[in-house]
This record gives C-alpha cells, sequence and structure tokens, in this order.
C-alpha cells in the first residue's frame, strides 16, 4: 500500500481500533431443499490493536448456537494486501428449514467506511500503486431500515470496478471453516459486536427462497466524530453475472411485498379452534373423553388432538407398528358427535404419538394441500420413542400447522430437551405442491433421503400462518424441593412454581421455543399422578408434579385469541391429565381479482425502484463542434459528465461496431480520462483533443477522411450517450504530398477534392518557391538564419497566408519564422523529398559523390525538382550569407533564380 | 392468478427519428406523454413488466437514437435482444419505408427467434394520415409480425403492444438466454449485383 492511502486510513481509523470496510453476505437456498451462505468481510485494523482476530458467525435466528463459526486472525497496522484490508469469509452449505438467518461479525467495531476508503483509493491512485480490486467488495449501504430498496439496489446497481477481479474471487476459499478455531470460546460480553446482516426465508414465502440483503451497522463503540455521511451506493454487479439469481431476487422482493400488503386482498374468516395434548401412559381408551374434549360450551370448528405413550410396547417401539390409534380415533369421534359432524382431516402417528385433526363436515371443502411428516428423536436420536409429528393444511387461505412432540423426559434433560425440540424444527419439512408423504419410520435416513430426492422446494413448520405446538414436552419445575412444589400447588401459587417452570426459564433465556407464545398457566400441574386417581404420583419414584403437557404457538401475520388454557383432572386413565386451548382467530380468503391487482402494483414497484436506481447522467453537450481545425494545432474541448441519479456511475467510451482494434475513437481524437467513477450529484471533465498529424494531414487533404466520429459514452449497467465530434479541417500544404502540391495551381484551401488535376502543373511547389523566394530576397548576411526559431503565430499567420494562395508579399513579421516554415514545410511532407524506400540508398550514396549523383538521377520527377530546386537555393543563400557555411566558396555557384533551372519534364 | 415466476427479456425500439419511440417507452413505463420529447442521442435504459395469467415479464427496454447518422450502432442494442419494436409514423410514409429497412435488417442480423411488432404510431392524427392501416397490416402478416397502430399521445394500444408482444415471447428458461448474434458472411443482395457486373 502506498504511504498516502495509508495516511488516507489513517486519518480515519483509531489506532486500537479494527473495522469492517466491507462485506457482502449471500443466501441462496437451493431447489433440493439445501441452502447455501457465504459472507466475506474486510477487515483493517489500526497498530495498536491488541485483539488480533474477528469472529465471524452463521446463526439461526432462532437458535442461539451458531451454525458456524470462525475466528479470524487479524494483521494489525496495515500490514495487508492493496486496500483490502485482512479478507475473510465463511460459508456454509447445509438443510434449509425456512428459518432466518443471521452473520455476525465481532470483536470488531463496523462502522460505514465508504467515504475514507473512497479518499484513499483516490490518494491510492494518484500514487499509482493500487490494484481496484476491492471494490468490487463493495456492498455497505447506509440506510439498514431500507432493505427491499437496497436488494433492488444491488441487483440493477453499479458494476463492479474491476469486473474480471470480481469474477475470479466469486467462488473464495470454501476452506475458512477448517481456519475456524474454536479456542477462543465465546464472545467476550464486552466487545464491540455489530449485527451485519439478516436474512431469510420469512414466514409463510413458500416462494422466498433466494436472498440477498446489505446493511450496515454505525460505529458501536461510541466514535462520534467518525461518523460520516455516505452517498447510498449501489454495490457489487456479480450478482448480473447470474440472470437468473438476479430474477430470483426479484421473485423473492415481490413476494415479500405481497405478504406485507396481504390484508389488501384477504377478506377473514372466523374460526374456532381446540387444541389438546394428553400422555395416555400406554392405556388403552376406557373413558368417555367429553370432559375434555366437550368442556367448552361452544363447540370449535377444528379439533386438533394429541397423545403420546399411545403404545409402550417393545413392538411398536421397534417397528413403529401399532393398532392402538383406531380405539383413541374412535373414541374422539364419539365425543365430537356430541358437539355435531366432524370428520377426520388426517392422523399422523409416531410410535407412541399420534396426531389426529378433526374439522367440521361443512368445512371440509375448504381444507387443502394437507401433509404429514414426522421425526424421531428418541434412541439413537433416530428412534420414534420421543420426536414429534406435524401436519399441515390450508384451510382456506390459511396455512395451519401442528406439531405433537414428546421430548427427553427426566427432570435433569433439560438441556437434551432443548434440543429435541431444535431438531424437530429442523427436520420436520414439507414439500411444495406435494402430496402426503408416504408414512414411515420417520427416521433420520429417511428425512435425508428425501430432501435430497425430492426435487420440490422444501418448506418447513415455521412457514406457516399458524404454528401450534403441542405435547408432553417434558418441562419440569426444578429447583424447589418436592414438598415445597405440593405446598405451592395446594394452595394454588402458580405464578411461585412458574418461576422455576423449565420451560418458562429456557424460554427466557431463549434457548428453546424462540418465537412461540404461550397462554397463562393457571391450572393444576397435568403431572404425574396414580393412574386411575387425581392423587400425585406415590410411587417410589416420586415424581415432582410439573406442567409436562403444554400449547404454545405461533401465528404470523394472522389474528389469533386464546380463550382457555388448562387441565381436565376428570380424567383419570393415565399418570397425566389432559391439557386444552381453545383459540379464535381469522382464517384468510384470498381474493384474486384484488390480489392479481395488487401483484400488479408490486411489479410496477419494483420497475419504478429498479428505474431509479438506474445509473445515469447528463452531459454538458452531445455535439462537439471544433470548428476549423489547422494541422499539428491541437485544440480541446471539455466534456462534463454530471451523475444526476441516485447510484454511483462508472463511466466509460466503448468502441463502436466498425472501430478497428478496440478503439473507441478515431486516432485523431484523444479522450482523457476515458472512464471513471462518479458519486451520486458529482461531476468529472472529460477533455476531446483534437490532432492533425502527418498522416491524417495528407488524408484530410486529399478529402479521404473528415473529421467526423460519434463517441459512445457508457455507464455501466445503464444506458449509452452518443457524443459527436466534428471539425473542419483547413486543407493545408503543411503536412500535404509533393505530388498533389504540383497538381494545384490555386490555393490548397479551397482545392476541392475532385478539382485536382490528374497531371502536376507546376515543377516544385509553390509554397516552396514562396518560403525560398522570401528567404532569398530578406536574407542579409549576418541575420544567422536556420539559426533561430520561429515565432508561433508568425507561423500561422505564414501558414494561412500560403494555404490561401497570397503568397508572402504582405507578410511583415521576422524572417527566422520564415525558415523555420521552411523547415517545417519539409519535415511535414507525407513523404520526404528522399523517399523512405531510397533513404538507406541515400546514406550509402553519402560515401562517393557519384553515387550521390546516380541516387539524384533515379529521383521520381517532382522529388527531383525540389531536391535540385533546394540545393540551387541553398547555393545561393550561402553565397548571400557566408555566415552559414564559412568554407563555401561563393564563386562555384551559380545564382538562384526563380525558374533558373531547367525542370524535368514529367513523364 | 399472478404467479410468482418472472422472466426477463431484451427489447429494442427501432425507426426513424421523430416516429416516438422514446414517448412509446415514457408513455409505457410512467404512463406519460410529453409533447416536446428531446431527440434520444444515445439508447437509454429502462425496465417495466407485464403481468400475464400466468407470469410476469420483464422488459429490459433500449430505447435507441433515430436519427439516420446513428444507424450504424444500431446493432450493439438489437444484438441478444428477444423482442422488437420497429415504430413509424403514420402520417409519414418514409417512416414505413424506413421501417420496412430495420425489419429487413433485423431478420438478417437480429437473434433468429426474435419476435418484432410493427407500431405504426400517432394515430391519433387521424386526419394527417399517410399510411394505409391495412397496407401495413398486409406487410406485418407477410412478414410475421405483430402489428398495432398506437398513440403514445392518446395512450391507445401501448400496453397492448408490449403485451402482444409479451405473450408470444417463449416462456421458458433455456430460451430466455439471449441468443447470439447471427453472423452473416455474405449478403445475398450484394453477391447477387456481383453476379451481373
Amino acid at each position: 500500500m502506498s504511504e498516502s492511502a495509508r495516511k488516507a486510513i489513517e486519518r480515519y481509523l483509531r489506532p486500537e481500533e479494527t473495522v469492517v470496510i466491507a462485506c457482502e453476505a449471500k443466501f441462496l437456498k437451493k431447489t433440493s431443499g439445501k441452502m447455501r451462505a457465504r459472507m466475506i468481510a474486510l477487515v483493517q485494523s489500526g497498530p495498536a490493536r491488541k485483539r488480533q482476530s474477528a469472529v465471524m458467525t452463521l446463526k439461526s435466528k432462532r437458535f442461539s448456537q451458531p451454525i458456524l463459526k470462525g475466528v479470524y486472525p487479524i494483521t494489525p497496522a496495515f500490514r495487508c494486501k492493496g486496500l483490502g484490508g485482512d479478507k475473510f469469509s465463511i460459508s456454509y452449505e447445509g438443510v434449509a428449514s425456512g428459518e432466518e438467518y443471521v452473520f455476525e461479525i465481532s470483536r470488531v467495531s463496523v462502522k460505514e467506511m465508504l467515504v475514507p476508503m473512497m479518499t484513499a483509493l483516490k490518494a491510492a491512485r494518484e500514487a499509482g500503486a493500487v490494484a481496484l480490486d476491492w471494490l468490487s467488495y463493495y456492498a455497505i449501504v447506509d440506510q439498514p431500515d431500507n432493505e427491499p430498496e437496497l436488494a433492488m439496489a444491488t441487483a440493477s446497481g453499479a458494476g463492479p470496478v474491476v469486473s474480471s477481479a470480481a469474477a475470479s474471487r466469486a467462488g473464495p476459499s470454501a476452506g475458512s471453516e477448517s481456519e475456524s478455531d474454536d479456542e477462543e470460546g465465546a464472545e467476550d460480553g464486552g466487545d464491540d459486536g455489530g449485527r451485519l446482516l439478516t436474512v431469510g426465508g420469512g414466514a409463510g414465502s413458500s416462494g422466498a427462497e433466494m436472498n440477498r440483503r446489505k446493511g450496515s451497522v454505525v460505529s458501536s463503540d461510541g466514535g462520534g466524530d467518525d461518523e460520516l455521511h455516505n452517498p447510498l451506493i449501489g454495490t457489487s454487479g456479480r450478482a448480473l453475472s447470474n440472470p437468473d439469481a438476479v430474477m430470483d431476487i426479484k421473485e423473492q422482493w415481490i413476494q415479500e411485498q405481497m405478504l406485507v400488503r396481504e390484508d389488501e386482498f384477504t377478506d377473514k374468516v372466523p374460526f374456532r379452534l381446540f387444541v389438546g395434548t394428553w400422555n395416555v401412559n400406554g392405556k388403552k381408551p376406557g373413558e368417555e373423553l367429553d370432559p375434555w374434549l366437550c368442556a367448552h360450551d361452544e363447540p370449535s370448528d377444528i379439533y386438533a388432538v394429541g397423545f403420546q405413550e399411545l403404545d409402550l410396547s417393545a413392538e411398536a417401539f421397534l417397528l413403529n407398528n401399532t393398532t392402538r390409534s383406531a380405539p383413541w380415533e374412535q373414541h374422539i369421534e364419539q365425543a365430537l358427535s356430541k358437539h355435531g359432524d366432524y370428520v377426520l382431516i388426517t392422523s399422523k402417528q409416531l410410535v407412541g404419538i399420534l396426531l389426529c385433526v378433526y374439522v367440521r363436515t361443512e368445512f371440509l371443502p375448504y381444507i387443502s394441500d394437507v401433509q404429514t411428516d414426522v421425526a424421531g428423536v428418541g434412541v439413537m436420536g433416530v428412534m420414534g420413542n420421543k420426536g414429534g409429528v406435524a401436519i399441515r393444511f390450508r384451510f382456506h387461505d390459511s396455512r395451519f400447522c401442528f406439531v405433537n412432540s414428546h421430548l427427553a423426559a427426566r427432570m435433569g434433560n433439560v438441556a437434551r430437551r432443548n434440543q429435541d425440540h431444535k431438531e424437530i424444527c429442523r427436520r420436520l419439512a414439507f414439500q411444495v405442491g406435494g402430496a402426503s408423504k408416504p408414512s414411515g419410520a420417520g427416521s433420520e435416513a429417511d428425512s435425508s433421503a428425501r430432501v435430497a430426492a425430492d426435487s420440490g422446494r422444501a418448506y418447513g413448520i415455521f412457514d406457516h400462518d399458524y404454528l401450534f405446538w403441542l405435547g408432553d414436552l417434558n418441562y419440569r419445575i426444578s429447583t424447589l424441593a418436592d414438598a415445597q412444589i405440593k405446598a405451592h400447588v395446594a394452595a394454588e401459587e402458580w405464578d411461585a412454581l412458574l418461576e422455576h417452570d423449565q420451560l418458562m426459564v429456557e424460554r427466557r433465556a431463549k434457548r428453546t421455543f424462540v418465537g412461540f407464545a404461550e397462554g397463562q398457566i393457571d391450572f393444576k400441574p397435568t403431572y404425574k399422578y396414580d393412574p386411575g386417581t387425581s392423587r400425585f404420583d406415590t410411587s417410589e419414584k416420586k415424581r415432582s408434579p410439573a406442567w409436562c403437557d403444554r400449547v404454545l404457538w405461533i401465528a404470523r401475520r394472522s389474528v389469533l385469541n386464546q380463550h382457555f388454557y388448562g387441565g381436565h383432572h376428570e380424567l383419570l386413565t393415565s399418570d397425566h391429565k389432559p391439557v386444552s386451548a381453545v383459540f379464535t382467530g381469522e382464517a384468510k380468503i384470498v381474493v384474486k381479482e384484488r390480489k392479481a391487482l395488487i401483484y400488479h402494483s408490486v411489479v410496477r414497484e419494483l420497475d419504478q425502484l429498479e428505474n431509479e436506481s438506474m445509473p445515469d447522467a447528463t452531459l454538458s453537450s452531445s455535439t462537439f463542434d471544433f470548428g476549423t481545425v489547422h494541422f499539428k494545432e491541437p485544440l480541446s474541448q471539455s466534456l462534463v459528465v454530471h451523475n444526476n441519479g441516485q447510484v454511483m456511475i462508472h463511466f466509460s467510451f466503448i468502441p463502436k461496431p466498425g472501430d478497428t482494434q478496440r478503439a473507441y475513437c478515431k486516432p485523431w481524437l484523444s479522450i482523457e480520462p476515458e472512464r471513471g467513477l462518479l458519486m451520486p450529484g458529482k461531476s468529472a471533465e472529460v477533455m476531446l483533443t483534437l490532432t492533425v498529424d502527418n498522416e491524417w494531414g495528407t488524408r484530410l487533404n486529399l478529402g479521404e477522411e473528415e473529421l467526423e466520429d460519434i463517441l459512445i459514452l457508457h455507464l455501466e449497467n445503464g444506458k449509452d450517450y452518443f457524443v459527436n465530434v466534428r471539425g473542419e479541417y483547413a486543407k493545408s500544404a503543411f503536412g500535404a504530398s509533393l505530388d498533389h502540391l504540383c497538381r494545384l495551381a490555386g490555393p490548397i484551401a479551397a482545392a476541392g477534392s475532385c478539382a485536382t488535376p490528374d497531371a502536376p502543373v507546376l515543377s516544385v511547389p509553390k509554397e516552396l518557391w514562396w518560403l525560398a523566394d522570401y528567404l532569398y530576397t530578406h536574407s542579409t548576411d549576418d541575420i544567422g538564419l536556420f539559426q533561430e526559431s520561429g515565432d508561433e503565430a508568425e507561423l500561422a499567420t505564414i501558414r494561412s497566408l500560403l494555404d490561401s494562395g497570397q503568397g508572402l508579399l504582405a507578410y511583415s513579421g521576422s524572417i527566422h519564422s520564415v525558415a523555420e516554415a521552411l523547415l517545417k514545410f519539409l519535415a511535414c511532407l507525407a513523404t520526404p523529398v528522399i523517399p523512405f524506400r531510397m533513404l538507406p540508398r541515400a546514406i550509402e550514396a553519402a560515401a562517393s559523390p557519384q553515387a550521390a549523383i546516380d541516387l539524384v538521377g533515379v529521383l521520381p520527377a517532382i522529388n527531383y525538382n525540389v531536391f535540385t530546386y533546394l540545393m540551387a537555393f541553398l547555393r545561393e543563400l550561402t553565397d548571400l550569407s557566408p555566415s552559414l557555411t564559412p568554407h563555401a566558396s561563393p564563386t562555384s555557384s551559380p545564382r538562384y533564380s526563380s525558374g533558373g533551372q531547367t525542370p524535368r519534364t514529367h513523364t | 392468478m399472478a404467479a410468482g415466476k418472472v422472466f426477463q427479456f431484451k427489447l429494442v425500439l427501432l425507426g426513424e427519428a421523430a416516429v416516438g419511440k422514446s414517448s412509446l417507452v415514457l408513455r409505457f413505463v410512467k404512463g406519460q406523454f410529453q409533447e416536446f420529447q428531446e431527440s434520444t442521442i444515445g439508447a437509454a435504459f429502462l425496465t417495466q413488466s407485464v403481468c400475464l395469467d400466468d407470469v410476469t415479464v420483464k422488459f429490459e427496454i433500449w430505447d435507441t437514437a433515430g436519427q439516420e447518422r446513428y444507424n450504424s450502432l444500431a446493432p450493439m442494442y438489437y444484438r441478444g435482444a428477444q423482442a422488437a419494436i420497429v415504430v413509424y409514423d403514420i402520417t409519414n410514409a418514409d417512416t414505413l419505408a424506413r421501417a420496412k429497412a430495420w425489419v429487413k435488417e433485423l431478420q438478417r442480423q437480429a437473434s433468429p427467434n426474435i419476435v418484432i411488432a410493427l407500431a405504426g404510431n400517432k394515430c391519433d392524427l387521424a386526419s394527417k394520415r399517410a399510411v394505409d392501416d391495412e397496407e401495413a397490416a398486409q406487410y406485418a402478416e407477410d412478414n410475421g409480425l405483430l402489428f398495432l397502430e398506437t398513440s403514445a399521445k392518446g395512450a391507445i394500444n401501448v400496453n397492448e403492444i408490449f403485451i402482444a408482444i409479451a405473450k408470444k415471447l417463449p416462456k421458458n428458461t433455456v430460451e430466455t438466454r439471449p441468443a447470439k448474434p447471427v453472423v452473416q458472411i455474405d449478403e445475398p443482395s450484394s453477391s447477387k449485383k456481383k453476379g451481373c457486373c
């Protein structure tokens, strides 16, 4: 890194600080149900930074434990490549469960560094030393609240500065996991951490499969004076290289907007729902279930009834083969028949865990998309003695999901229960548009095979409007002695007990059931009783009372109220008492016409956002007329490019069809700079310089070419501007060919391209004669001709007099300018007097007078004339001015006179 | 019902200067009309979607400069385009001739499956009509073009022409990729001339 670039960064970075200067994260949910996530960050740290590591983690928002974690050493004090700082990345590939994921970087302060980095870049470029490829990582935008718009800015924003570099970096080392080092343990509490990005398959967005968002977070360590305002910047265009990915992002955005505006195109239908759970302890049904299922005066529309420990036999356990469900279903139906006509939507069983959902028969037509899944987390992590079963369906257009689970038992197994819950969440999945899967053992092998084999996209239990979780969750009341618990129960001091309820404690600590709600518990613990009684456990084990049996829920963008939550102690069969919860809510009915209209307006909004975030510029002019252009007199005009859009622009001149050798303009034009970056609101000046040299002078004199060109100023990922450049070339004897000049009797400036006669009409160009004649007639012997340089303005006058055919009679300037004009005239000839092809021979000829005479003899006619004429002129001149050639013999030369020589005739 | 799938296509507008290419785009994208639309010197780029029954078609629209001196630059913009709207002005018969030349060029040089629509713009100016609509329709039919008379000013048939194109475009991901430009090695017309000289 150059010194100036370093200084530019140092100005913004305190010595003890580490900052993220850029980051980019990408989430991709694949059709196989897997997801891929990658984050790249660039970190720069000051020289006095002590703790030289950064931690980057990928977490599910729901669970605090990171899925992936990397600890990265940070190089202190700018010992880094280019401007990029230390770069590190993590990438992850695994099963996507429709949750929200968060990338975090901790132990560094996250700070907007755009402006200082731009400054640094500028300084570095001035120093001419730094690669630009870090810019392609520019992913930081300063409006985290504005995410959808940002997502679009990303999709259509300015491209990478060095696109090839970006492409080559597009597949960063996946080996970052191997760099992970967990030795450093958990993140230190006092550290400056910054949440950078959140992304996820939000709730019901079954189509929401790919996301890519950016956000940035201000400094968290109070560096107030470092606060900077930054322009909104379009980011890496890497996504653009993959059109499918871009379209996925756009579809995702549209889906999200549709969810936000769901109310506008849905009607609501009220429903009443009963959710019940009972651990039946392997008992067969005996008692009537009315006290549980029919305890509520008002019948519900939907009944979701879950059992655990339906069958404790070894056969059921090992083969997941039980016939015990049928009698229970009969019992439920018997009870429900007292309330009305109900029909079983479906039931799902995993060993002893059974879930049945009934709906009022008249509502059956509104039930669709019924699917089930099971996940065993018992013995070996796969067996069905513990686990969960799920039933999901659509009621009108609201998506319902019910999970009945039996989690790990025993007082001390809190972490295990948390883990079971997490596993069940992760494993239960459904297929988009998929029919019910065949029921199986629900083993892990089953699940993973399914995920891999199914081409349909998977979605999880959280992708529903309503998710209910019921079951024997097995959370106990800990840290209280049995006697204390029983005393509180006797006194109905529920709050005192709930303080020690493990589920409450774990939920408060966000270690389990994150995001779920539960109603107030004001009923007697439902565990553990002596079967057949309402007496707490008197067996040897003496299990303390607990609220093992619970109902929790998540309602997403949907109305839900709980009206009852309690146990039903009248039922005596089991060592648990059944629990029920009654809810009312509103099912959505999508009104297709309204949805189509809103969809249309969302799509339009996206178009508008995209159009507004497209690079836009104004040019000071689209036509540059240089007027009259003289030979070898450069003319410049400035083109001002102003960024009047909302994103950074990257402009460049690009070749057009017919441009050769990838040039973007004709050779007589030069453009400086030919490309550039412009922040919104800024302007840049581009100099267009037109210069006609020998080659082009000849072609323009002959009318073969004209001074006209169209430039294309291209904005990366945006529009093109055409810039017309034209000039009128003042035809001139300077830069012409001897042949051409000898054919022109009149002034060259007035010569049309077709007026040139076929044969030469002059033996030497009249312009040469005028120059030589002037020098001859005005020279004096002490003037030092050809030894002083001429005056620019006078040279221009001379050229103008010659080209217009006026000769030098009216010239009143210095003779030295005329002498220089003669030299320039000769120097600028399209072909020299001694043509290029004869130069080697001319050099050889210098050795012998005869060879020189022979050479002159074979010169082309006009060149011979000019050569002879010039020699004669020089001889005359030396006669006149001995100072020019002190050793010349004045008498040996014939006097020069115009036309004194006999010109050779042209053949 | 509008489903989630979005297809993106590149569309280019071609035609003589001042026939109303930019006005058609402005009407389609922003629903606006400007009596004195600035002449396009360059190639403007905008995006706009059309919702069909089951899919959304997103057009990436390139509006090109119509002045003759920029004709040689047009291939830059129709290269890789899956759709084109060739515009003429119904009050000016010369512009139809120019439109036909564009159609010919597109059929020779552009992607082989390009969907071309012919738009007879300024159809609000019926009193100044110089091009018979049936003649244009017949020409369009003979050449396999979509055809509509449009008015950017009167908002007539503007959305319709884009919708017609959207419906005609193939909707599967393989074909939505820009086709490679076809390089025409020998031009039939010039080779004929060589034969008789």
